[in-house]
């Protein structure tokens, strides 16, 4: 069977979530389907845990439904839930049990426990069975946490910011680890992350939430492709930006014009040399520029320092005089 | 499955219950003249067991211990875990949230009777062995204790649902727990047909397991 022809693992439809008069959540809707890796990104407080504490059930929906491999979130049966692995942020473990203990535990939640992967895995990490979780450094927790989630050869990975607190390193051991597991398996995951390099070597697909509301929902590469730092120079004060499809923000930095524009072309060109700028530059940007600037709307950080940023990671693809 | 998580939970609150055991275990023994530790029950001379309003404050006493115990073990079992986040491990388990919320109670049941009907009943045994003490004895006397350890059973799930509740302020959430031990201690003085005060025991359980389900079941998990 192919992939086309394989059910949504995930289906949310209409999700929204409010705490008191604020939408922490707001009309959400989305797709993965089966096989792919979701990357679900957004700044801190845009909703994307608790989304996906939505997903998993560990918090009401003020509306919209959630369907899991077919089946809906509130009705989740123990058989299909045995087969979505869930990794919450902090990877919470007992701390009073050893890893033995902790294995010893949740294995029999699971009729298909397979403990030669788990101890591959734990042999792999060189981790003691005698260890204690709570004497654990938070990379050692997420393995073992990754360990747990993989034994019952789950179909279904949720995982929330799987790598938050991780140093450069461990992070690297813990994503490739992932990936074997992906590649081996084929399985759906859907994770949330702050690190876009981590998203960028592992997700096929990336949805991004800003204020609750997800605002992209495409193929990684899509994205990176479409978004646009566009920088325009005056001689003097830059005019008002007028606006054309596509723009994200516009922003004044001194003689400077700074745009962000998805799917920029002919049409958002003419509208920049309308304003007869002294010089433009378009740049592509890796993901996590073009996350950045896709996400942090008008408000510049440290504003006195950006005369003299260097746009070194950026590409220079048009500059006219 | 129900065996692990039953298993976790007994020994999550062991220490609280070898506590109350031993604390129990001297005072009970004392009440049969071999006291865990001596000194602290020299004085107090010969007592007659279950004797109504005697002066030794050993019913007291076992009342009050069951009743820390019972808001230990039920604050213990519920804010720990979502105060330590490992409630979201626990409940993506494949085993029903209710059946979850049930076993852990089910332990904390085990453990209060552990520490309050087991010691009791030995102390009940004892006293109704003859030739352990010059006093007579019918097991009718017995029934103020036990109703102390109804009490211990309403004040357990008062705290447990305290813990699980989500509120705002302290004060609207100890409101379960309050409202326990109150109800709790109206029934065990209340006026009326012996009997009865048990089967109001039972109801008042039955209506916070059900409380504590559908709390547990609705609440968002942090």
């Amino acid at each position: 069977m192919s992939d086309e022809t394989l059910p949504d693992a995930i289906v949310v439809e209409h999700l929204s979530k409010a705490y008191g008069p604020k939408w922490v959540v707001r009309d959400l809707n989305l797709r993965v389907p089966t096989g792919c890796v979701y990357g679900f990104l957004g700044r801190n407080g845009a909703g994307k845990s608790t989304t996906i504490k939505m997903l998993t059930g560990m918090a009401p929906a003020d509306a919209g439904r959630v369907t899991l491999l077919g089946q809906d979130v509130a009705t989740l049966t123990p058989l299909v839930r045995s087969r979505i692995a869930y990794m919450a942020e902090g990877h919470p473990l007992y701390s009073w049990m050893t890893i033995g203990q902790i294995v010893q535990f949740t294995r029999p939640f699971y009729e298909n426990w397979d403990q030669t992967l788990v101890d591959q895995i734990l042999d792999h990490f060189e981790l003691s069975r005698k260890q204690k979780c709570g004497r654990l450094s938070r990379g050692q927790q997420a393995q073992v946490s990754l360990a747990l989630a993989m034994a019952p050869d789950p179909e279904l990975l949720i995982l929330d910011d799987p790598t938050l607190g991780l140093d450069t390193v461990v992070r690297r051991d813990f994503l490739e680890a992932l990936i074997q597991l992906i590649q081996s398996r084929g399985r759906t995951i859907f994770f949330s992350s702050h690190v876009l390099g981590d998203v960028e070597r592992v997700a096929t697909r990336i949805g991004v939430m800003i204020d609750g509301v997800l605002r992209v929902d495409c193929p990684t590469e899509t994205f990176r492709d479409s978004v646009r730092k566009v920088v325009l120079g005056f001689n003097g004060e830059p005019p008002d930006f007028p606006g054309c499809e596509g723009l994200v923000t516009w922003r004044r930095v001194g003689l400077e014009l700074e745009l962000v524009i998805v799917n920029w072309g002919p049409a958002q060109q003419a509208v920049v040399e309308a304003l007869e700028p002294r010089w433009t530059d378009v740049m592509t940007l890796n993901l996590e520029d073009a996350f950045i600037e896709y996400t942090r709307g008008s408000k510049r950080s440290l504003p006195l320092f950006t005369r003299g940023t260097k746009r070194a990671d950026s590409t220079v693809i048009e500059r006219t005089a | 499955m129900r065996i692990a998580l039953l298993s976790k939970e007994l020994r999550e609150c062991a220490l609280y219950a070898c506590l109350a055991l031993l604390v129990q275990i001297h005072y009970l023994g004392a009440g049969m003249g071999l006291p865990l530790i001596p000194f602290l029950d020299a004085g107090r001379g010969f007592e007659i067991p279950f004797l109504a309003n005697n002066n030794s404050g050993r019913e007291t006493t076992f009342t009050m211990i069951v009743i820390v115990a019972a808001i230990a073990f039920g604050l213990h079992q519920s804010v720990w875990e979502s105060w330590r986040q490992t409630a979201l491990f626990l409940l993506h388990r494949p085993l029903p949230q209710s059946q979850i919320f049930l076993t852990k109670l089910a332990a904390g049941g085990l453990l209060l009777l552990g520490v309050s009907a087991l010691p009791l009943l030995v102390y009940s045994l004892w006293a109704a062995t003859p030739g352990t003490h010059a006093s007579p004895f019918f097991w009718g006397m017995t029934d103020s204790w036990w109703r102390s350890v109804g009490i211990a059973v309403i004040c357990y799930l008062g705290a447990f649902l305290t813990g699980i509740r989500p509120a705002r302020w302290l004060g609207s959430r100890t409101w379960p727990l309050i409202a326990s031990v109150v109800l709790a201690l109206g029934l065990k003085y209340a006026p009326i047909w012996p009997a009865l005060i048990y089967v109001g025991f039972a109801g008042l359980a039955a209506g916070l397991i059900g409380l504590i389900i559908d709390t547990a079941q609705r609440r968002e998990y942090p």
